[in-house]
């Protein structure tokens, strides 16, 4: 239990800092996108790929950081009048589901990502599996913070009986 | 069969109270898998796809901007300007609420922030001046829900990327003189309330104040037109005037204010980065369950349906289309009603020829959609004002509600039949024919 918290803890700072400094990078590139119009600074066509892609990688790495912290928007007023056991049950179906979903999206990442590896970028022409990692990391990093409220969830269903 | 299925299950999901994003994946991955609808790879390569888009970047970027005004202290002037503005009247607190709600709305693009910021501020504030909290609350919350209606607006950027008819500046001039009804009427029916319950009054403090406040607040007021100008004047895109927004912002804090830290800076940027990921991750989601419908013939369905009910006059299946969305805005969050309904609508608009405006009936949904936030069980602003409050429960905070919620949804329904009250700025401005 304790190494599966240390992991998820770990891997919740990783993606803190990873995504905020990518989010800094996309604001960085658009600006400079912006600036490349007016000032002769140089040329600014590589710009619109590169902050998407950015902005596809910071996304990816926040999904799991607000899973964790529940901060993805969802119905649970019902669930919230149940007896406490019962919202346990939920919530632990909650997390199983979710789970499912990172196992699939990882499943299908590592069979499809290198069919992508011979396609190419439009403008910067770096393989497309770079981009698409984004998901394929997400997904995983998804499954590590899942994993760990699943045992939290199973440990205070264990307490209360 | 597989349509039965993803909609049963959905819904299911909803109420088990899974995220709406996982709502939207889970269903459509078991018909991939289940039904061969086709190979389930097709479900990872969307989600990248989906949110490839270089106007996507407006979102996490408009989130950044207004969590650097909040942070650089611009709430407060704006809420100092608000007084001297409307201090004067009857239930001065409520108005100074709606009023600086509205000017707040020309900074952030979404009603929560707008509600979470300001309440926070405004709520422990009018409770000390003798308010009830339960009124505080209500009117914080509804007046925020204009956030997203006044430009700059997230959920506009969202709409005109799923109906391409409809440009971002034009629904962003469309959404002006709605903003400013709701806001004035939310102010009469404050007044009233106010005069009931025999709510303070307090006094005009002169010229000098307002200008003072104006100058304070004018980093923050001169914003939003440098946005608005800059996408209406063809200089820059949307998504350029939200980065530009947050330069200005950045700017602004640490040179003209000096309330910015570079800590406060990294701290914005972490907060916009986890919030926008809430957002363009439902419209990851919802976008491979709404490709799922359609494959699966829903909007067929419904335009047979709809034929069939026979309606003649086309401003009364706007009405029916709004009570539509706004029994599904208690259960759905917004963002997912506009990419997973959005789609199945507009082709109805066939049966009617050209006689609805695609921009009036965008408009209407921008308004639907964020009067939603006010429903229960799914309304995001009644929870962000009820975690505010000291004592009073979520009912209290829906039945304080309610008369605000009233007349916005009237509005609504006004708006329906006359779209010329929408149009005009947009075609003023010549952004459309």
């Amino acid at each position: 239990m304790r190494v599966v918290r240390g992991i998820a803890d770990w891997a919740l700072r990783v993606s803190e800092v990873l995504a905020t400094a990518l989010l800094a990078l996309t604001l960085l590139t658009v600006l400079y996108a912006i600036l490349a119009r007016y000032l002769p600074i140089g040329r600014a066509g590589w710009t619109g790929e590169v902050a998407r892609y950015l902005m596809i990688w910071f996304v990816y790495f926040s999904v799991p950081i607000a899973y964790r912290r529940g901060q993805h928007v969802g119905l649970t007023a019902v669930r919230d009048r149940l007896p406490v056991t019962a919202r346990n049950i939920v919530e632990l179906v909650v997390h199983s589901g979710v789970l499912f979903a990172g196992v699939f999206l990882t499943w299908q990442g590592l069979i499809y990502l290198p069919k992508l590896m011979r396609q190419r970028s439009a403008s910067l022409g770096i393989p497309m599996a770079y981009p698409y990692a984004a998901v394929l990391v997400g997904a995983i990093l998804l499954v590590v913070q899942v994993v760990y409220l699943v045992f939290e969830s199973v440990k205070r269903l264990k307490e209360r009986r | 069969m597989t349509l039965l299925f993803l909609i049963l299950c959905f819904i299911c999901l909803i109420f088990l109270g899974f995220p709406f994003a996982f709502a939207t994946l889970i269903p459509s991955t078991i018909s991939f898998l289940a039904f061969e609808v086709a190979p389930p790879f097709v479900v990872f390569q969307r989600m990248f796809t989906s949110i490839d888009s270089f106007p996507i970047l407006a979102v996490p970027m408009f989130i950044l901007a207004g969590l650097l005004m909040n942070e650089i202290g611009i709430t407060q002037r704006i809420v100092r300007l608000a007084d001297a503005l409307v201090g004067y009247i009857r239930g001065s607190l409520a108005h100074v609420n709606i009023v600086a709600s509205m000017l707040f709305a020309g900074i952030s693009g979404s009603a929560v922030a707008d509600s979470a910021g300001l309440g926070a501020m405004l709520i422990p504030a009018m409770v000390k001046n003798g308010y009830d909290e339960d009124f505080s609350a209500a009117v914080t919350a509804a007046s925020s829900v204009v956030g997203p209606i006044i430009p700059p607006s997230i959920t506009v950027v969202i709409y005109c990327l799923v109906d391409p008819r409809v440009s971002v500046g034009a629904l962003f001039m469309a959404g002006v003189i709605p903003g400013i009804l709701i806001c004035l009427g939310l102010m009469v029916v404050a007044y009233f309330i106010a005069r009931r319950r025999g709510y303070e009054r307090g006094r005009w403090k002169g010229f000098k104040n307002l200008v003072r406040s104006v100058r304070e607040s004018f980093g923050a007021l001169l914003m939003p037109l440098i946005i608005l100008g800059g996408i209406l004047s063809g200089l820059f895109t949307p998504t350029e005037a939200s980065t530009i927004a947050v330069a200005y912002g950045i700017l602004v804090g640490f040179l003209a204010y000096r309330t910015l830290t570079f800590k406060g800076l990294v701290r914005c940027i972490a907060k916009a980065a986890v919030t926008s990921c809430t957002i363009l991750f439902i419209m990851a989601t919802a976008k491979v369950f709404s490709w799922l419908l359609s494959v699966e013939g829903a909007a067929r369905g419904l335009v047979n349906v709809i034929q069939s009910l026979n309606i003649a006059n086309p401003y009364l299946f706007l009405v029916l289309l709004m009570l539509i969305l706004l029994v599904f805005g208690c259960f759905i969050e917004g963002l997912a009603e506009i990419i997973i309904l959005v789609p199945l609508f507009v082709p109805l608009f066939k049966v009617f020829g050209g006689a609805i405006s695609p921009l009036h009936f965008a408009e209407l949904v921008i308004m639907v959609i964020n009067i939603s936030l006010l429903t229960p069980p799914l309304g995001l602003c009644l929870y962000t004002v009820t975690n505010i409050c000291e004592k009073t429960r979520l009912e209290g905070v829906i039945k304080a509600t309610m008369p605000f919620f009233l007349y916005e949804a009237l509005l609504l329904f006004v708006l329906c039949f006359t779209p010329s009250v929408v149009i005009f700025l947009p075609r003023l401005l010549r952004l459309i024919k």
